[in-house]
């Protein structure tokens, strides 16, 4: 199998903010092959990307539109830790999802997905995990605001596109949030620690705007400027339950000096990995996946949510430049 | 006992001193000006108060969402100190101390919004002290000297596991009184005293560079060579 045969669509729906429903710290997004896993990402200097402007929602024309995506590719790459660079090639005809070689956003009707808001798609060399190419969709059958303060009537355009750049990057959802169930069937969000929590805070909210230390951990840790290893420590261990690896895990490290909440999941074999950390000691909380739908965050076969919220009982160092010493913390059963 | 009372109770003592002073006193033998003096003792060294840290969330309605509430300190706990010094005149001196110390490093969680009850995390940091000030001898009342002292100094941190290290300053005043137990004329060692100290530190880590309150409480065996 050649390099061009093992192109392969990775179609990963980002049912980013949805309704308070279903629409994810930072998590790398990843790629298989040959047994492998790798975190997928792009591996040019500069990414280009389109803007479409055919197709366009009332209260936003197109030149709005590229302005509020450039904004949000703007906030990604003003991290300090991170070297990322976007370039806008232009307007195009060409429409999300098409697999033409151009990374496109624009709006697109899909009535059929009546809770999500947007989602990213990609086109990756799986044999290297490198993005070819990533397309970012508007759901038009949503109302759009661009208003510098937000319209309490409609979703906030630069917030998603914030979020979806997310995704773009390669970054898969946070768990950093609580929500609550609502009758209909959709979770309320009580609150959010991160843009790339899955669940949307609602209509008018603009508070995705703003990246948060998870979302910069992790778009950081993927694309390392020249210090940020050196600078920030990394936390490991691993979760158990009565002996045995607890898999899927939400783990967040709590810096009690700043008040920055970074999080991850353990994975199949219990362990976990949390990058980005300022160097001091860390409260560590864990709990099950409960805020929202499992498959948000993982592959939803063998993951344990039968453990209450635990929190270690000793503070973990987060080296500077380095790795804590692994650790177990142990859950309790529900 | 708070630092404020400790701060309240060397500043007595070194004010009492000093408005006693009187006009003439003869230099005893046990503290000869000129002579260096060693003292090696334990202490009691105060906690230190880090503060409180919500984990905050954003909610839609622009305020925080807690998840969960947070207050750090650095425990009290015993210290040993190990202090070299001369007598540069009659009622002043000079001095460096070396003070190493065990404390706990704790943070509570508390009203999480998930789990009830609070929890203790905690961990154990090597502390150092190195310092050095001046010390001002005030008027003896009768065998006792009692003494003002200040200075500035460097702290050092090591977190547990040695997987950190933390480095700050301290600015420090206080007070004590000496009091001899052995003194003679010629001889290698030519006194030997106890000392006790009482002192309130202001601790600023290169962390955050906030200034703490310590309070410290010690006693020691001193050597005049």
């Amino acid at each position: 199998m050649n390099r061009r045969q093992a192109q392969a669509w990775l179609a990963i729906a980002m049912l980013t903010m949805a309704l308070p429903g279903n629409a994810n710290a930072y998590i790398h997004l990843g790629s298989g092959f040959g047994g492998q896993t790798r975190p997928i990402k792009w591996n040019t200097a500069s990414v280009r990307w389109y803007a479409n402007d055919r197709i366009t929602v009332p209260g936003v024309s197109a030149s709005q539109f590229q302005s509020e995506v450039a904004q949000a590719f703007s906030t990604w790459e003003s991290v300090s830790t991170a070297t990322i660079a976007f370039q806008f090639a232009g307007f195009t005809s060409a429409l999300p999802f098409d697999d033409d070689g151009l990374s496109v956003f624009g709006f697109d009707s899909e009535p059929e997905m009546d809770r999500v808001l947007g989602a990213t798609t990609f086109i990756v060399d799986i044999l290297t995990g490198s993005i070819v190419e990533s397309d970012v969709f508007f759901n038009s059958i949503f109302t759009w605001s661009v208003a510098a303060a937000g319209d309490s009537s409609r979703f906030d355009l630069r917030s998603v596109a914030t979020h979806e750049i997310g995704h773009f990057l390669g970054l898969g959802h946070s768990a950093i949030g609580e929500t609550e169930p609502r009758p209909d069937g959709g979770r309320r969000v009580l609150g959010s620690g991160a843009v790339m929590f899955p669940i949307s805070l609602g209509r008018g909210v603009i508070a995705d705007r703003v990246l948060q230390p998870d979302d910069i951990a992790g778009a950081s840790d993927l694309y390392p400027d020249g210090d940020f290893r050196s600078d920030t420590g990394i936390i490991t261990g691993r979760v158990r339950l009565n002996g045995v690896a607890v898999n899927g895990a939400h783990v967040v490290a709590f810096n009690p000096q700043t008040g920055a909440l970074i999080g991850n999941f353990s994975g199949p074999d219990g362990t976990f990995r949390i990058a980005g950390l300022t160097p001091g000691p860390h409260v560590i909380r864990v709990e099950p996946i409960d805020d929202a739908d499992i498959d948000s965050f993982l592959e939803p076969a063998g993951v344990n949510v039968n453990f209450q919220v635990t929190f270690h009982d000793r503070l973990i160092i987060a080296p500077r430049g380095g790795a804590s010493e692994s650790f177990d913390v142990a859950v309790r059963p529900k | 006992m708070s630092p404020k009372l400790l701060l309240f109770a060397a500043l007595t003592a070194a004010i009492g001193s000093v408005v006693t002073v009187p006009s003439a006193a003869a230099q005893t033998v046990s503290e000869p000006v000129g002579r260096v003096q060693v003292g090696v003792g334990f202490g009691w060294l105060g906690g230190a108060v880090f503060g409180e840290q919500p984990a905050d969330l954003r909610a839609a309605s622009g305020g925080p969402y807690r998840l969960f509430e947070s207050e750090t300190d650095l425990g009290s706990t015993g210290s040993f100190e190990a202090r070299v010094g001369i007598l540069l005149s009659r009622r002043f001196g000079v001095e460096g101390r070396v003070a190493i110390s065990k404390p706990e490093f704790r943070t509570v969680v508390t009203s999480d919004a998930e789990a009830a009850g609070s929890f203790t995390t905690a961990e154990n940091i090597d502390h150092y002290d190195f310092d050095g000030g001046v010390v001002f001898r005030l008027a003896e009342w009768g065998s006792v000297t009692p003494f003002a002292s200040a200075g500035a100094g460097y702290v050092r941190q090591l977190h547990e596991g040695q997987a950190l290290v933390e480095t700050g300053h301290l600015f420090y005043v206080g007070g004590g009184f000496t009091f001899p137990l052995v003194s003679r004329p010629q001889g290698f060692i030519r006194a030997v005293g106890i000392r006790t100290d009482l002192r309130l530190n202001l601790l600023y880590l290169d962390l955050d560079e906030e200034s703490r309150q310590q309070g410290s409480v010690s006693g020691s065996f001193v050597f005049t060579f």
